[in-house]
């Protein structure tokens, strides 16, 4: 039974040939953290270093999902690319907080903020 | 019920509340026409029964009944019911704290899970819990139910869920088939179960952790056929 649950949409951002903006849409869980972490890993590369993973519609993360975006943020750190998370909501915040990730993951309120903050 | 009806109304109720029956149901089918003055008795009989920790609610009203009453504002002070055995229904939720129990049996397939912990979820909300109380039994179940796929026998290919509801909390029951647990290999399982180790660098073993973070109550059990994870969680507005 294969069920997706998530949807990922990549963005460009102007003047900004080096930045993705990836858009989490529904659950990020065990049935989808493998082909999340492979469109994530396709983004980086060819001149991209930088994504801002936007979470405005990600509306459930679960420890698994919680595992791949740690992995994700520190194979960013080992290469010296960036990756930032922006516009969480409440439940999944609850949830990054109580594994302790908020203070291993760059969080961000908006886009604009996590934009601003790449150098 | 016109104006003529307000005076048995209002003694019938009288009786009623001298008697002690504090909860009143009105069955209004068949009746097509609820005069202002008859309304308004209602309403005052509902306050006096909320005063004495009673109710009053109306069913079998017509559409065409239901109109008339919305527009005198009635759906605001009452609630309507289709029939008398969803009201009763009610009432043991809301006074007789009897609980909705539910049993799946579950294909030890993760691509079920996502169903089955929305399901759930979507119950305890139906139910009045508020979505943060939602979301967390979504969490828990999410956790409990790929642990049990990820331990269980994989022979067996399924796994079970009970689930039980009431006005004050939640409590839940994975059960998975580990035949052939030995007793120190049972006794590792109950420590890793009593102290999760998260380690930074894996991707997986985060789930205990955190259901023990959301769950008011959380117990482990092993036996000769299975193991069984217990979790209570109380209501939290």
């Amino acid at each position: 039974m294969e069920s997706k649950q998530i949807k990922l949409e990549v963005k460009t951002v102007e003047g900004r040939a080096d930045t993705r903006i990836v858009e989490f849409d529904g659950d990020l869980d065990s049935t989808n953290v493998e082909s999340t972490l492979d469109k994530i890993n396709s983004v980086y590369g060819e001149g991209v270093v930088n994504i801002i993973a936007d979470f405005s519609k990600l509306r459930y993360v679960n420890s698994t999902g919680l595992g791949i975006l740690l992995h994700i943020s520190k194979t960013a750190k080992t290469n010296k690319w960036n990756f930032k998370i922006a516009k969480v909501n409440d439940n999944v915040f609850e949830i990054i907080e109580i594994i302790g990730a908020h203070t291993l993951l760059d969080i961000y309120d908006d886009i604009g903020d996590a934009l601003n903050s790449l150098n | 019920m016109d104006i003529s009806s307000v005076e048995l109304l209002t003694q019938t109720f009288d009786n009623m509340v001298v008697q002690g029956s504090y909860f009143v149901i009105i069955d209004l089918e068949g009746v097509d026409f609820v005069s202002s003055p008859a309304v308004g008795v209602l309403m005052g009989c509902r306050r006096r029964l909320i005063e004495k920790k009673g109710n009053l609610v109306l069913v079998g009203l017509s559409l065409h009944l239901r109109e008339k009453l919305n527009l005198m504002g009635a759906n605001r002070i009452f609630r309507y019911y289709n029939d008398v055995k969803t009201v009763l229904t009610d009432y043991r939720w809301e006074h007789d704290q009897m609980a909705q129990k539910m049993s799946l049996q579950v294909p030890a397939n993760p691509g079920y899970v996502p169903a089955i912990r929305r399901l759930l979820s979507s119950v305890v909300l139906q139910k009045g819990y508020n979505r943060k109380d939602a979301f967390r039994i979504e969490t828990i179940i999410d956790e409990l139910a790929n642990n049990a796929i990820e331990h269980g026998d994989h022979a067996e290919r399924k796994f079970y869920i009970d689930f039980s509801l009431d006005r004050d909390k939640v409590e839940l029951q994975v059960r998975n088939l580990t035949r052939g647990l030995d007793s120190s290999l049972a006794q590792q399982v109950k420590q890793k179960f009593e102290n999760p180790v998260v380690d930074d660098d894996s991707i997986r073993g985060r789930g205990l952790a955190l259901v023990k973070m959301l769950s008011s109550e959380l117990r482990l059990d092993i036996d000769a056929q299975g193991t069984t994870v217990h979790v209570t969680k109380v209501r939290e507005d």
